[in-house]
């Protein structure tokens, strides 16, 4: 039986279809590690020039509502300069110089209490302190995404789904620590106080299925349901929608409704946080697109440059016409590779496309745009409103439910750029509202 | 043409271009069967209409200053289907005049103020048959030898060579004798060139509907209406005679598939179009049996297409976590010179 939401589009896959698990690429020379975790607040810095850093030192203070920056590499600190991260945001990073000897900070120490014995506040104070953040929608610290906030939580869904069609790193990250994930989600039960996972699995992928069922076994507590492999399935609204038939309601989160909603990322992360006392010092990427030499996955050091990624799998085979930081539908254009990977990215993509835009946009009302809408809008008419300005019908016609996911410029073929217009619209009624 | 510099970073290959490539392959074969039976006229009639509908439209975007939208083919589109609406010995400066119509008059100047929520094709051709009935319905014979190149057939070639539309007989009750289902079917009676064939018509739609171009719910509501009434309203002693001739002679099976499904035109939401093709339908045998109209469909769509904006309105889907928008919202409705 498959869970699905109404609209969202069928895209072409272009993953990598190689078998190999995540290949760990050692760290480069220097790494340029970002004092913010995505788009949350920045982090002040505890070291400066001169001071001596192992793998898993603080580095960097969250305070209240931010989250750790840790250091991935083991070296000297050289400076603390401004970069420009992948999203155009710039921010102060600690530049650190590897000596390769790759050893530990002493304060990493696996967690020795029993997890069924723990209080839940201790579980969230651990995970504050390894800075690990939410990678399924938003890029927030992950304690408070977890936190209850006063609601009753029925269950935790856990998205296993990948429908970007050029990424396939939490495929591979999936199949190869299920058990981690596992782990790293009855921690998290624990911390919330809910009695229920789900996880959610595309139907076409059906050796993950096989290796959660055998490791379930007969425990109720949790359950696997399979839901249809359209973009934009793995987004967190459109997954309550299709397992819980519920709409969140607006400018309210989903404890609203008594669910949250988690990725295979940060689980893992978690179980790393108990089990082995390490915090998020790195992630996994996808480095594919048809110019690069070998396009694999790949396990990276927080602060990697991207220019030592690409080298790293083969260099370019063709001149890339687009560089884009994360996935194809929702990533950013890079001007050039001097970014550094930061803990939200996703996906390193060069690809040699033709030119795709129109100079005369035109909307030929064919309707293509509301079929496609996974948040049922009708975006050519919201697109109309925000290119006049007129910002009280768009707010009556549901722009603030936009989930910017690209589906409606996908589709559109008179070409009118309806993503880049309702983005205009947003910005002008925050503007309004100051 | 350039990249684009903000996600998502590919688009979908459907472009306005390969949208209307796409109809006029779907409208090929039928229009090559109508050179077939009525020959060398019904091409240069055809050649006519299509220059006269591009050399309209830069002339009048020229004048009002906007941006030349020729390349796209929706001009050369509304030519073809002009064109493959009239009887063969139309006279030649019909093609140009109904065109002119269509384009100058009811797609450009409407434009402006943003009233094109209509066929433009079908308003001209509606209107010009009011004002011009024998050019619209003088059918020939299947294989008469009409000069292609005169301005007008003259009235004793049209004496001699003259076919009765099986539509009209059948609206008043005559049936043909020697009329035989399989050339009722196939496309070989008196009627305008391009609609002949309903089976290569259907093939067109077929392809279409694959090509996810148009959608079922227009064609089968209309048709199935038509069906359904004349089974239970009908003229001659066979019912089943009478169905086949208003669904098979005539141009209704043309004007269900390409110009009720035309976008600015019909609704958006599937409810919608249920019930637009089932009122084109009715309003199409209302003109055919009550008011002595030749062919009904293009008034009975013209006239469904009147109910497109307030059936889009009664359908839209509630935004996600929002409210219901209200049916009726005048403020926004006059759209700027260039929205885009």
């Amino acid at each position: 039986m498959e869970y699905s939401f109404k609209g969202g589009i069928k895209l072409n896959e272009k993953k990598n279809n190689k078998a190999n698990p995540l290949i760990r690429m050692p760290a480069p020379n220097t790494v340029k590690i970002p004092l913010c975790s995505g788009t949350e607040s920045f982090c002040v810095a505890c070291v400066h020039a001169g001071s001596e850093v192992k793998v898993g030192t603080l580095i960097g203070v969250g305070g209240e509502n931010g989250c750790d920056v840790h250091s991935s590499v083991s070296g000297k600190v050289i400076a603390i300069e401004e970069i420009t991260l992948h999203s155009g945001i710039k921010a102060p990073a600690v530049v650190i110089e590897n000596d390769f000897r790759e050893s530990v900070c002493e304060e990493i120490k696996p967690f020795s209490k029993k997890i069924s014995e723990t209080d839940p506040q201790e579980i969230i104070r651990i995970i504050k302190k390894a800075g690990i953040i939410d990678h399924c929608g938003s890029t927030m610290p992950l304690y408070k995404k977890i936190d209850p906030e006063g609601y009753k939580i029925k269950n935790i869904i856990i998205n296993l789904a990948e429908s970007d069609p050029y990424l396939s790193s939490r495929y591979k990250l999936i199949k190869e620590y299920a058990n981690e994930i596992l782990g790293g989600t009855k921690i998290v039960m624990r911390a919330i106080a809910t009695g229920r996972a789900i996880f959610a699995v595309e139907n076409t992928r059906e050796d993950i299925a096989d290796a959660f069922m055998s490791m379930i076994g007969d425990n109720k507590a949790f359950g696997i349901k399979f839901v249809k492999s359209k973009y934009p399935q793995d987004k967190e609204k459109e997954l309550i929608l299709a397992i819980r038939k519920k709409e969140i309601p607006l400018h309210k989160s989903s404890k609203n409704i008594g669910s949250i909603v988690l990725d295979a990322e940060s689980l893992k992360a978690v179980y790393d946080a108990f089990i082995l006392g390490m915090p998020a010092v790195e992630r996994n990427i996808t480095v594919g697109g048809n110019c690069i030499g070998e396009p694999t996955e790949l396990q990276v050091a927080i602060g990697t440059g991207i220019e030592d990624i690409i080298n790293f799998c083969g260099g370019y085979k063709k001149k890339p016409r687009k560089i884009i930081c994360g996935g194809i539908m929702t990533g950013y254009l890079q001007k050039d590779t001097s970014t550094v990977v930061s803990k939200d990215l996703s996906g390193v993509i060069c690809i040699a496309s033709k030119p795709e835009m129109n100079s005369k946009p035109r909307c030929i009302n064919c309707g293509r745009c509301v079929k496609a809408c996974p948040m049922k809008l009708m975006p050519f008419y919201l697109s109309r409103f925000s290119v006049k300005s007129d910002t009280e019908s768009a707010l009556k016609y549901g722009i603030e439910s936009c989930n910017e996911c690209g589906c409606c410029t996908y589709v559109c073929p008179g070409r009118v750029d309806i993503l880049e217009n309702i983005k205009i619209g947003k910005e002008l009624i925050k503007a309004e509202r100051e | 043409m350039q990249n684009r510099n903000s996600a998502p970073h590919i688009l979908d290959e459907d472009t306005t271009f390969s949208i209307m490539t796409d109809i006029i392959i779907a409208l090929c074969p039928s229009l090559l069967w109508g050179f077939y039976i009525f020959g060398k006229r019904a091409m240069v009639l055809t050649l006519i209409s299509v220059v006269s509908a591009v050399v309209f439209e830069i002339l009048a975007e020229t004048a009002l200053k906007k941006k030349y939208t020729v390349l796209d083919l929706s001009s050369v589109l509304m030519g073809l289907l002009f064109a493959m609406t009239l009887p063969v010995s139309a006279p030649l400066w019909i093609a140009v005049l109904g065109n002119f119509a269509s384009i100058v008059i009811f797609k450009q100047l409407l434009e402006i103020f943003s009233l094109n929520k209509i066929n433009a094709v079908l308003c001209s051709r509606v209107i010009l048959s009011g004002i011009f009935p024998k050019a619209f319905s003088a059918f020939t014979l299947p294989f008469a030898d009409l000069s292609p190149l005169a301005i007008s057939t003259d009235e004793s070639a049209l004496n001699v060579l003259r076919a009765d539309s099986p539509l009209v007989l059948s609206n008043q009750g005559k049936i043909i004798d020697d009329l035989k289902m399989i050339d009722l079917i196939g496309g070989k009676y008196g009627g305008a060139f391009g609609t002949m064939s309903s089976l290569l018509l259907l093939c067109g739609m077929a392809y279409l509907i694959l090509k996810k171009v148009i959608s079922w719910e227009i064609p089968l509501s209309i048709t199935v209406t038509v069906a359904a009434w004349s089974l239970i309203f009908p003229r001659f002693e066979s019912r089943w005679f009478f169905m086949a001739y208003q669904l098979l002679a005539g141009s209704l099976i043309f004007c269900a598939i390409f110009t009720a499904t035309d976008y600015a035109s019909s609704p958006i939401s599937k409810r919608g179009r249920l019930i637009y093709g089932v009122f084109a339908g009715a309003m199409t045998m209302v003109f055919n049996l009550y008011l002595g109209f030749t062919d009904g469909a293009y008034a009975g769509i013209l006239a469904a297409s009147l109910l497109s904006w307030p059936l889009n309105r009664l359908f839209m889907p509630v935004p996600y976590g929002g409210k219901r928008i209200p049916m009726f919202d005048f403020h926004f409705e006059k759209k700027e010179k260039d929205e885009d």
